[in-house]
């Protein structure tokens, strides 16, 4: 191992480093910020908008971007919420939401990927659509009256304490990042992000990985969607509205590069912790919700600085 | 006498790079209403002399003394103010705009009031277009134009700025025959007018229809200057070549070949290139020579299935094949190192090993996961064998030199272990020391391991070094196909430069 | 290199001190009243009724702050928990039923002793009351209503507001016998209890006068934009318009507008809410009534009844904040500056 000067940590770290402060400053204006029932309320909290980031990272990975996610979350919520309203079992509706968010995501891939559409109307179309969808299905009115097992996924918690939700998105991180590194797939994302057409003449599928990859973001989304309803108890045609935007976001904030070819599924970990500290600390402390915007809106410019100081190292 | 008479004279203009002088004292001059064509092979300097001419590189020695005044290095945009206009082959015409915009996009006519005035735009484009007796809709996006018509539109661009001088780097290359005839007229006119051209062509019978005078040069040297009163073909081309001058020395051996074709091209025929023929025996190294743009990297591109072809067939070990991705043809075990390393080949922000294993991933895993150890342990082979010079095989590809990247290029291929590799321009912009080394490795697959390769070279006398076979395109023909042991050096290039086979 | 590690240094430091800013005046205040906590533990022997001098604790989460309506809320609960001398956590949930879910439970982490809320959607906060309820904090709910899990609801009687409204609106036309004509009602957001309480009490009134035909417009959600077109359409499809009114003043406002560029100074307009754009209408005699609906008073009752829970008192599930007419009789008294006529 070899041995880290302070500045090179810090650039290695960066993150790390920003989390660290934050923790600090907040332990210092909350007396409650520390305790291990906050700390499994912010696990609860980072769920949701963590693994709709999962997926945004590995899109984010190609170059690509989804913003559909909020929509189609919303979208799979709803069908989850009206087949379990039925009495369907909850297994089976869960999965169909999960589904419906790869099948959304399976029609933006191949319209970007094999129709050649840009990605950035594409999916905002896709987020209209989704959302549309969801209204549609109930008029815009919320399902209600699900039952408790299937508020046990979303909310429930192991040994009374454990959020189950934070350790499916725990478990989706590690799961992902291990997807990232040690397969195939993983790294050609990687290669198509940083170069296409070198990816391709390198035989790599670019059409096929591109497009499973919007599958995947739209079925992780779809399932945050899904958590997001039996956390709630209810379908909410209106859930995730914006969070496209956080996901992206923390991916950024997590050291992943928009133009393509740079990520970490950790990073964007630490990314959503960063966004949710801001909020939760805000909430402790009794701060009016306008200065959390402006804080969370600093917080992201400073950590893109931050990777720029790092990218400027390595180059 | 005629001095005065010159538009245009380069004086003693030297520029070197790095490593080469890719100018030699060159003397160069243009008379007032002239046509003055610039030939010579790839790589004699043509390009650079214009980029001296038009303000873009700096010359190390000598002058430029355009309309009576010597130019000092300003940049380009001076040189277009004193009205030289360079037209490259590449047009740059915004596709979004009209014809009577891109003409005058550089400076619009205003009115009073400061906004464009429109109706003067058009009607000056239309009053140029009546000058050069060009039938053009002044109105029409540059989108909806026709190669032709695109051209004409540069030219009429270059008048709009006042140019006394234009540049025509390969006007014709793309030009129908009817398309052709126009711009000659046009150049007439244009000469009628004053303004002098220098015509740069690789289609020497179009120097004779266009062209006033002929300056030849050779290895960034000037050779002659003549009227093309007083040439012919045969003539421009012993210029070109120096061919009685400097005949190399080749080795006379045969290439012992064996009689496994893996790779045949019968009478394969895409949308760039017609009716090319070969065989590629195993074992082989075959060149393929030609001017850039002659068809060599389209003929590959549809060996490799990046694009399809359209008629006759590929066959590989006697099957005919038509693979629909570079994936297809990998698969069946060929490999391809595209012309344009840095965004063709390399992914420049990921790592050396990442790019070392980029084709032959699945050769390093362990049941579905990827084994890093061993990665590491080949790379670092690699590293060795190869001799790239790199601090780690964690090191950004990005960051490491030319020939550096090139070896990270060969080194993904040997890992993925093809049949068949093709190489597109293997020692571009590569300095000596590590060429040779290249050769050697080329050599070493093809005679040590059996694995037959095909080279596309801008540069004879790496193909001449390396090569069982040398196959020479023309315009998206095939025109000859030279044998090692009888290789001729000028016989090769006049072909090159003539599409024709004595 | 360093030099811009450092600068980025400086940026963390400048945000963490931006940070310790906002908190500082919060977190000085917090010192406090942990002291003076501790002072009252220590005599009273913790509990919650040793009287007024003690710091309580309450969370007050928004579902939106976008109108006027629910900022004047926010800025109620701010004030008035200022001069009850009560520390008050305060959220967005930017109409969010997740981001409302985390604000409260961050609140209950925080050591609220009552929770005021005023829930996005009616079915949207289960998860959250559960948690308060584990936790063992009252929830009093404002404005909008919810399914359940509430201990206290301040409400508002919207069919009375309705019905008010219509009889001064009656009257203004000549009364039963004598009224004759269309009448507008410009309506709220489809679905919603507040929009069909407001519509069958004001249409109640009317039911048995013959001379009165009631001309529904489609859902305008509340929001003046679509009231004027909502209006202009109706207005070109109607004839012997005689009376406009709206689910609310924002939207009835947007009619009399309509009304007025098309010179139609006959019409009368109504409609609820007491917005104090509409009440100066009134006094300059453009339109006809309105009821009280301010959120100040609401939010006021609303920290009262919280109070009440903490200290242990029993409170009624259903807590009336009441309501009033304004009309050209008694506007001078509700003329002001805030946003809503308040209640006397």
């Amino acid at each position: 191992m070899k041995k880290l000067n302070a500045g090179e940590f810090l650039k290695k770290y960066n993150l790390l480093v920003l989390l660290l402060v934050f923790i600090v400053i907040s332990s210092v204006l909350s007396p409650n910020f520390l305790k291990l029932n906050n700390m499994l309320n912010m696990m609860q909290q980072c769920a949701i908008p963590g693994i709709i980031a999962i997926g945004m990272t590995i899109v984010i990975t190609l170059g690509g971007i989804d913003l559909s996610v909020g929509g189609v979350a919303a979208f799979s919520g709803m069908i989850t919420s009206i087949m379990v309203g039925n009495e369907t079992n909850s297994f089976v509706a869960v999965v169909a939401g999960i589904a419906l968010g790869g099948a959304l995501g399976l029609v933006t891939g191949v319209l970007i990927a094999k129709c050649g559409l840009p990605d950035f109307i594409t999916t905002m179309a896709m987020l209209q659509i989704a959302r549309g969808a969801s209204l549609l299905v109930t008029k815009g009115s919320p399902i209600f009256g699900l039952s408790e097992s299937f508020h046990v996924l979303g909310g429930g918690k192991v040994a009374n304490t454990i959020p189950i939700a934070g350790l499916i998105w725990i478990g989706l991180t590690v799961l992902i990042f291990l997807m990232m590194k040690y397969t195939t797939f993983g790294r050609s994302l990687y290669a198509i992000g940083g170069n296409k057409e070198a990816a391709g003449l390198s035989g790599i599928k670019v059409t096929r990985n591109y497009t499973i990859a919007y599958v995947m973001c739209a079925a992780l989304a779809g399932f945050a969607g899904v958590l997001t309803a039996s956390y709630l108890s209810t379908g909410q045609p209106t859930a995730c509205n914006g969070y496209e935007l956080d996901a992206i976001a923390a991916s950024v904030i997590g050291g992943a590069s928009l133009a393509g070819g740079i990520s970490n599924v950790v990073g964007t970990f630490g990314g959503v912790v960063l966004l949710q500290i801001i909020t939760n600390i805000f909430n402790l402390v009794g701060i009016s919700s306008f200065y959390q915007q402006i804080a969370k809106g600093a917080i992201i410019i400073i950590a893109l600085l931050l990777n720029k100081a790092v990218s400027n190292k390595k180059n | 006498m005629q001095e005065t008479d010159n538009i245009l004279e380069m004086r003693g203009i030297t520029k070197a790079f790095p490593g080469v002088k890719a100018l030699d004292n060159v003397n160069f001059s243009v008379k007032r209403g002239e046509v003055h064509c610039l030939i010579g092979a790839n790589g004699a300097g043509k390009s650079t002399l214009m980029k001296v001419l038009s303000g873009a590189y700096v010359e190390d020695e000598g002058e430029v003394i355009f309309d009576g005044e010597v130019l000092k290095p300003h940049g380009t945009l001076e040189r277009k103010n004193k009205g030289i206009s360079i037209i490259y082959q590449e047009l740059s015409l915004f596709d979004e705009l009209t014809v009577g915009e891109n003409v005058f996009v550089n400076a619009y006519p205003k009115t009073p009031l400061g906004t464009v005035d429109w109706k003067k735009v058009y009607a000056d484009t239309q009053a140029l277009a009546d000058k050069l007796n060009i039938d053009i809709d002044v109105k029409a996006k540059a989108s909806d134009l026709n190669i032709g018509h695109r051209q004409l539109t540069e030219i009429m661009k270059a008048l709009a700025s006042d140019a006394k001088l234009i540049v025509m780097d390969e006007p014709s290359s793309t030009l129908s025959k009817n398309e052709f005839e126009i711009l000659k007229k046009v150049i007439e006119d244009l000469n009628a007018h004053g303004v002098s051209i220098i015509f740069i062509s690789h289609h020497l019978e179009e120097l004779f229809i266009v062209g006033h005078r002929v300056t030849v040069m050779r290895d960034g040297k000037f050779v002659v200057c003549k009227p093309t009163s007083e040439l012919d073909e045969d003539m421009l081309v012993e210029y070109m070549t120096g061919a009685k001058v400097e005949k190399r020395e080749l080795s006379k051996e045969k290439a012992h070949l064996t009689e496994e074709v893996v790779l045949e091209l019968e009478h394969m025929s895409n949308s760039k290139v017609k009716d090319i023929s070969l065989k590629l025996h195993k074992g082989e190294i075959l060149g393929m020579y030609g001017l850039v743009g002659a068809g060599r990297t389209e003929t590959i591109r549809s060996i490799f299935g990046v694009d399809p072809y359209i008629d006759g067939k590929i066959l590989l070990n006697g099957q005919q094949v038509r693979f629909k991705s570079p994936a297809e043809a990998i698969k069946n075990k060929i490999g391809m190192m595209p012309e344009s390393r840095k965004t063709q080949g390399l992914v420049l922000l990921l790592p050396v090993w990442e790019n070392i294993t980029m084709v032959a991933l699945k050769k390093f895993l362990k049941g579905k996961i990827i084994d890093y150890k061993k990665i590491d342990e080949r790379c670092n082979d690699y590293k060795e064998n190869l001799n790239i010079k790199t601090p780690s095989i964690k090191t950004l590809v990005g960051s490491l030199s030319g020939g550096n990247q090139q070896k990270v290029i060969f080194a993904k291929w040997l890992a993925q272990d093809s049949d068949i590799l093709i190489i597109d321009e293997p020692t571009q912009g590569i300095d000596v020391m590590v060429k040779s080394e290249i050769y050697k490795i080329i050599t070493r697959l093809a005679k040590e391991e059996g694995k037959s390769v095909i080279v596309i070279s801008s540069e004879l006398d790496e193909l001449l070094t390396v090569c069982d076979n040398i196959m020479v395109m023309y315009d998206g023909k095939q025109i000859m196909t030279a044998e090692k042991g009888s290789f001729e050096s000028d016989k090769i290039l006049q072909a090159s430069l003539t599409g024709r086979n004595e | 290199m360093k030099r811009k590690v450092v600068s980025m240094l400086m940026c963390v430091a400048l945000i963490g001190t931006m940070l310790m800013g906002c908190g500082s005046g919060g977190n000085e205040e917090t010192k406090d009243d942990a002291q003076t906590e501790d002072a009252g533990d220590a005599k009273d022997a913790g509990d919650s009724e040793g009287g007024d001098s003690e710091t309580y604790k309450i969370g007050f989460s928004q579902a939106t702050m976008a109108s006027p309506f629910y900022t004047t809320m926010a800025d109620t609960a701010q004030s008035y928990a200022e001069e009850l001398g009560i520390e008050l956590s305060f959220a967005d949930a930017n109409e969010d039923v997740t981001k409302q879910t985390n604000d409260i439970n961050d609140m209950i982490q925080s050591g609220i002793q009552c929770l005021i809320v005023n829930p996005v959607n009616s079915e949207g906060c289960a998860t959250a009351f559960a948690a308060c309820e584990e936790a063992g904090i009252p929830v009093v709910t404002v404005d909008r209503l919810a399914a359940g899990g509430f201990t206290a609801a301040i409400v508002r009687d919207n069919e009375e507001m309705g019905r008010m409204v219509g009889e001064c609106l009656l009257e203004e036309l000549g009364g039963a016998d004598k009224a004759s004509g269309k009448i507008l009602e410009i309506q709220g957001t489809a679905g919603d209890q507040v929009m069909m309480a407001r519509r069958d009490g004001f249409e109640s009134v009317f039911k048995d006068v013959a001379g009165i035909e009631i001309v529904q417009s489609v859902n305008c959600d509340y929001a003046r934009a679509k009231a004027v077109t909502a209006t202009q359409d109706l207005l070109q499809a109607n004839d012997g318009v005689v009376a406009i009114y709206g689910h609310n003043d924002d939207m009835a406002v947007g009619a009399a507008q309509v009304c007025a560029e098309k010179n139609l100074t006959d019409v009368k307009v109504c409609g609820v809410d007491g917005l104090m754009e509409a009440v100066k209408m009134i006094e300059s005699g453009k339109y006809v009534c309105t009821t009280m609906n301010d959120p100040a008073t609401e939010l006021r009752v609303g920290i009262d009844t919280a109070i009440k829970l903490i200290k242990g008192e029993s409170v009624e599930t259903e807590v009336d904040a009441g309501t009033g007419l304004i009309n050209k009789d008694n506007v001078a008294e509700y003329v002001g500056d805030g946003d809503f006529a308040e209640m006397k």
